[in-house]
């Protein structure tokens, strides 16, 4: 892989860019637009943008955010979730501004269709989205919107393991919107199924959780959410913390 | 003065609004098009982004896209491909089975080695310099790479090289290539930030001289 990337999040929900606590609670931010703005001046790697209300509202994808983030000339790569349950939705969502895509229901609900959206537009502009929870010790995979547990089936398994999809964001859903650090229990409990590049989103606040995470083998990136819109340029000072680590130490801003 | 226009060709795929914003973005007009007739009058074309071989190459052909860009090409108009549109000037893909290219430069597309995708920031390794007046490339630069494909071809048409996993232990793989005025990169100048717009306004000007 290349140098590993720091990405920042920017969790929307009706509309509006929220700070999200464990996909239950939401504060409001602002406008997405302008918080993608400031990732992009401020010189992130990747920019995900996450749309978390769209399955379960069955709206689809919010091209109009997408189109109107493109509009602002955006210089980072934009990689958007939230509604994505075809390859026509796919095709939209990138002539409207999208460079990479992020699905998580349609993993579960209709995984052959990530072989048509890999076959049309390369396994490479997609990644798979997974929420876990690692409790007492307990690892399973979470459905958000259900709140429940599922199992991954021998069908998602085979998808992971021909690498249909690029890489996997995995989410730790207990440490979500907290400082407490994403868990590397995490790591271990999936190394097993031998998957793609993982994303580690979930807690990743401080320098020391970043560091480790940078440190092992599986990580290709770091998503950070909230607390990159608590300071000006904070991704520059999240690069000098982190000097010593694989990641692109130079850039300009735009 | 008319600013120099592109035509961006719609394959139904591609992120054509990302690379539409970036030409304006310096100051340089562009038409998305998947029309012959509307892309008759550009000064070069653009093969965008995002999307897989034998899909985009079916498109072009269902569009009579692909004999148009020959004879745009054999007119001595420019054309500039953005990774899998840099591809697609090949004379074949293996990506989805084999797979016949547009045939524009000579070459061939496989598998990158060692690895599934190439997805990050790398710098350029320099092989010949873009002859253009006044151009600075900093090969401390970084650009955005998001492919699993890579394009052989001569060295005559290497312009820069690059690797994953960074220059020194990767594998290395052809990152600029131009032969006469078809430009190719794999890499994404118009999401490669404050690197890819000056990469995008130097290729123009290097288009513009007619080299």
């Amino acid at each position: 892989m290349a140098l590993k990337r720091i990405i920042g999040v920017v969790t929307v929900k009706g509309g509006m860019a929220v700070q999200s606590i464990g996909f239950n609670k939401y504060l409001p931010l602002g406008d997405p637009v302008i918080l993608v703005e400031n990732l992009d001046k401020w010189g992130a790697d990747e920019i995900l943008l996450q749309c978390i209300d769209r399955t379960i509202l069955g709206v689809g994808p919010d091209y109009d955010l997408i189109s109107k983030i493109a509009r602002s000339g955006i210089a980072t790569p934009l990689i958007y979730g939230g509604g994505i349950s075809s390859v026509d939705c796919a095709a939209k969502a990138f002539a409207c501004g999208a460079d990479r895509l992020v699905v998580e229901s349609m993993i579960r609900d209709a995984p052959k269709r990530l072989i048509d959206i890999a076959s049309r537009f390369g396994s490479q502009s997609l990644i798979a989205s997974f929420p876990v929870t690692l409790v007492n010790g307990i690892f399973s995979y979470f459905d958000y919107l259900s709140r429940s547990p599922f199992e991954l089936s021998q069908e998602i398994l085979e998808i992971l393991k021909n690498r249909i999809v690029s890489e996997v964001l995995l989410i730790d859903s207990m440490n979500e919107g907290r400082i407490n650090g994403f868990d590397l229990g995490i790591l271990n409990k999936v190394r097993e199924l031998q998957l793609p590049p993982i994303l580690a989103f979930g807690g990743v606040t401080e320098p020391d959780c970043m560091i480790s995470l940078l440190k092992h083998p599986d990580i290709a990136g770091i998503a950070i959410g909230n607390s990159l819109n608590y300071r000006e340029s904070s991704i520059s000072h999240i690069r000098e913390a982190l000097n010593q680590m694989p990641i692109r130490s130079r850039y300009e801003s735009n | 003065m008319r600013s120099f226009k592109f035509g961006i060709i719609d394959y139904k795929a591609g992120n054509l609004a990302s690379i539409h914003y970036a030409l304006k973005d310096i100051g340089c007009d562009s038409k998305i098009s998947s029309s012959t007739n509307d892309l008759k009058e550009v000064d070069a074309l653009l093969l965008p982004g995002v999307g897989a071989f034998g899909h985009a190459m079916l498109t072009l052909k269902e569009d009579g896209l692909d004999q148009f860009l020959k004879d745009f090409v054999q007119q001595g108009k420019p054309v500039l491909g953005i990774c899998l549109g840099m591809q697609l000037m090949s004379n074949s893909s293996t990506e989805m089975g084999l797979t016949t290219g547009l045939g524009l430069i000579p070459g061939h597309v496989e598998k990158i080695a060692n690895i599934t995708c190439n997805v990050g920031w790398s710098p350029l390794a320099y092989r010949n310099a873009l002859n253009i007046p006044g151009t600075i490339f900093d090969k401390k630069d970084y650009y955005y790479f998001n492919h699993s494909y890579v394009f052989h071809t001569s060295s005559k048409y290497v312009l820069a090289t690059s690797a994953a996993n960074n220059l020194e232990n990767g594998c290395e793989f052809n990152a600029i290539i131009k032969m006469n005025n078809l430009y190719g990169v794999q890499f994404h100048p118009e999401k490669s930030q404050k690197a890819g717009r000056n990469f995008l306004k130097n290729l123009i000007q290097d288009i513009k001289n007619g080299s």
